[in-house]
């Protein structure tokens, strides 16, 4: 019997996903019994385009996530150990190694195991565990693989015409491979439908962030890190938007009412960087103090969407990806950020997450943790993978919490 | 002085020799990451690009900005920039390679004071689409150092640079073709002290020096050489004390693939075509990266630079949390072991601490082999 490392979620929508990431994983399933084809993808890969090119998207990291959820990364971590992956790398990467390369020597896998994959899709920009693993993973299964690439802009959002080029020709790239793969043709008209589902539900999303501002908090991180998953995983569906619509009128619902998540609340928690997939009910932790866990550095949209670019839709994507980043640019930006979110979303203290496998995230916090503390901020570091369960010791970090929630309460008394 | 002793003085010497470089030619001096940025355009600028480089001691001031856990390579010279060990830089140019790389160059902007930091988008997919975008991209930088020098870059001036940097990479592969037949006259290190160099000092200078390194090395007496030979692929390793390390456990590295070693020279910028285009094509689709080239053609890379070379044995050495290089070695491995070449692993980084227990592992792998070869 699996131990339960959900989070308790106070909001009713959020309840709801557990059940569409089931559907999705048995849809997976039953696609690739009909013959679909099936596409094993990082993240950032425009799910919307592989949607509208019939191609079901099963999405790795997400599957790692589960894994950990569900206290298995263990066996899995050291079954990818076993075939030489070093415990420096994404913890993620080293499940998913241990899952295809030594499946003998992994657990039992989750949801009845991942779908079989035709190809592999792989995003380079975003991170270096990506290319290395996916390159490997192509090499053991002996499927294509295609790499897609976009300019890095370090600066953030430009209108440089070379850097939109790119990224078009990038996905025109993608568009071909799915082609040449799946011998479906590509169609303009859904694709540009589905963008327009996605835009919608961005805008929703950016209002549920302006949202979560009120006092009492609304909703939590221990709902939103479950209520992210539509939006990663079912980008461009009717579904998602459907499931975001009805999250929005529940907090505004729940604001109304003045429902906040503990009774009385009176300190407001803000977490910075991935969180641990197999505790995540360490969150709810500092509720029974009064404390709320109120928002998180990663699901926080910070503006609108800008409006269609172009009536074509890869031109649409590329010069709306060129002329707006999602997230801050840059270290500098990222401590002006998270400042900004402190204030705004009237935070008292911040969690901040030292995921070891992951750089491109690690690199950032030791920074972002003394920008906090020169400001009168207080922190708490935890340095723990956020799969690997090994690297974690639950009676030690809710003694560095005990002693956080001591500071917070004693700074607000 | 013994030329090969130049090399490493030069090294060694690196901070006082630039600062006399930049007060006697009034020029700028620019510190560059990584193999994929084209120097040639800064040469052509009339400025010093010098490769930043790592030292073994403690970091202490970046410990106050970046997590441990991370590249030790990029931590350390982040450190030094830090304590104003590199005073006479008047800018960097960091790469789009790897993300703690990448990252560098939002923690120089935000915490260095320098006039000049400039982020050079290398894409990180080898492609036609990509050799065009990165032609624009180097179209840029070439602008942003004009602006910054004051004076325009000439297609001819590039030219010129690229035919002194073609000439350093023509150099550098007949030594290396050399020790390949002969390798008693010219060791690992001292080979890698050659290259390392290249990357600090002026290329014409460094180009007179390669000329005289050929000439002696085909005076010299070719005695055999009992060391047994070693292919090395690493990260980054930028000095010469683990081959040296290797040469005192009774080895020898005949050939490498390194970022400081054979990466850095392998392939010539085609003089003919435009002098940007040639330079993007070179620097994206030639030097043999983790980051970017996939397993496959990497290998090709790999098993050239050691074809001919009669090696034993495969060393693999990876810098601590050096994505890239970790996630390829479980196949490097295995494809150079089904080769029948047996492999010694290292993740490492790179202190003194580490040598001990490394020279003990060196010396039985060599002893392992001796006894394969007898």
């Amino acid at each position: 019997m699996v131990q339960s490392t959900s989070a308790r979620k106070s909001l009713q929508t959020t309840q709801e996903v557990p059940a569409l990431r089931r559907s999705y994983y048995a849809q997976t399933l039953e696609d690739s019994q009909k013959g679909r084809k099936v596409a094993w993808c990082s993240n950032n890969i425009p799910s919307e385009i592989l949607d509208a090119m019939d191609v079901t998207a099963v999405f790795l990291e997400n599957y790692a996530t589960v894994i950990a959820s569900k206290r298995l990364s263990s066996g899995f971590c050291a079954a990818g150990e076993k075939v030489g992956f070093s415990q420096d790398v994404c913890g993620y990467a080293r499940m998913l190694m241990g899952y295809v390369l030594a499946k003998n020597e992994a657990p039992e896998a989750p949801y009845g195991g991942l779908a079989k994959p035709d190809f592999l899709l792989v995003n380079s920009y975003s991170c270096d565990s990506r290319l290395g693993w996916f390159a490997a993973m192509s090499r053991v299964l002996n499927i294509p693989l295609h790499v897609h690439d976009a300019p890095s802009m370090p600066d953030g959002a430009s209108d440089s015409p070379i850097a939109a080029e790119y990224t078009e020709s990038e996905l025109r790239n993608l568009v071909s491979f799915l082609e040449k793969q799946t011998g479906n043709k590509f169609d303009p008209d859904k694709l540009r439908r589905r963008i327009a589902i996605s835009r919608q539900t961005s805008d929703i999303m950016y209002k549920i962030s302006q949202l979560r501002k009120a006092v009492p908090s609304p909703m939590g991180s221990a709902d939103m890190f479950t209520a992210v998953w539509p939006a990663m995983y079912l980008a461009g569906t009717k579904e998602c938007a459907d499931f975001y619509r009805k999250l929005r009128a529940e907090i505004e619902d729940r604001i109304a009412k003045k429902i906040g998540i503990v009774p009385e609340e009176k300190f407001r928690i803000m977490w910075s960087g991935i969180p641990f997939w197999y505790d995540m009910r360490l969150i709810n932790y500092v509720e029974d103090f009064g404390g709320v866990v109120a928002l998180e550095s990663f699901y926080r949209i910070r503006e609108r969407r800008l409006p269609p670019q172009h009536d074509d839709p890869i031109k649409d994507m590329a010069l709306s990806s060129v002329r707006q980043r999602g997230y801050p640019s840059g270290i500098g930006a990222a401590v002006e950020d998270i400042l900004d979110a402190v204030k705004e979303y009237k935070i008292d203290g911040v969690i901040i997450s030292y995921n070891p496998s992951c750089r491109m995230l690690l690199i950032s916090q030791t920074e972002l943790q003394k920008s906090l503390e020169d400001q009168g901020i207080p922190t708490l570091g935890l340095e723990c993978d956020m799969a690997d369960e090994r690297t974690y010791s639950e009676g030690q970090v809710k003694t560095r919490m005990d002693a956080f929630i001591e500071r917070l309460l004693a700074r607000n008394a | 002085m013994n030329v090969l002793e130049e090399f490493e003085n030069y090294r060694k010497a690196r901070h006082q020799e630039t600062r006399a470089w930049r007060s006697k030619t009034g020029g700028k001096v620019l510190g560059t990451i990584c193999c994929c940025i084209p120097e040639e355009i800064i040469h052509a600028a009339g400025m010093l690009p010098v490769r930043l480089l790592s030292e073994h001691e403690p970091t202490t001031e970046a410990d106050l900005h970046l997590p441990s856990n991370l590249c030790p390579y990029c931590k350390s010279w982040f450190d030094q920039l830090l304590k104003g060990k590199y005073d006479y830089l008047d800018g960097i140019v960091i790469p789009n390679v790897c993300n703690v790389v990448k990252a560098t160059y939002g923690f120089s902007k935000y915490l260095l004071k320098l006039p000049y930091v400039y982020f050079v988008d290398v894409p990180q997919r080898i492609s036609s689409e990509g050799v065009e975008f990165f032609t624009n991209v180097l179209l840029d930088f070439k602008r942003s150092l004009e602006d910054f020098s004051g004076k325009p870059i000439s297609d001819e001036a590039l030219r010129h640079s690229i035919d002194v940097y073609n000439e350093n990479r023509t150099l550098l592969d007949k030594v290396y073709a050399l020790r390949k037949i002969f390798p008693s006259v010219l060791s690992g290190s001292e080979a890698q002290s050659m290259v390392i160099s290249s990357m600090l000092m002026p290329k014409e200078a460094h180009n007179r020096l390669l000329f005289r390194v050929l000439t002696d090395m085909e005076k010299a007496d070719k005695v055999s050489d009992k060391r047994v030979k070693l292919f090395i692929s690493a990260s980054i390793l930028d000095d010469t004390e683990f081959l040296k390390l290797i040469e005192e456990c009774g080895g020898n590295v005949i050939s490498d693939d390194m970022p400081m070693g054979s990466r850095y020279f392998f392939g010539l910028v085609n003089s003919e075509d435009k002098p940007l285009h040639a330079l993007a094509e070179r620097y994206l689709t030639k030097i043999a990266c983790p980051r970017k080239m996939l397993p496959a053609d990497r290998l090709v890379f790999s098993l050239s630079r050691m074809e001919g070379a009669n090696i034993s044995g495969t060393i693999i050495h990876s810098l601590r949390a050096c994505d890239p290089h970790l996630y390829e070695y479980p196949l490097l491995r295995q494809e150079m072991e089904h080769r029948g070449l047996p492999v010694l692993f290292f993740r490492s980084e790179e202190t003194a601490t580490e040598w001990e227990q490394q020279k003990t592992d060196i010396e039985a792998f060599i002893e392992m082999l001796q006894d394969r070869l007898e």
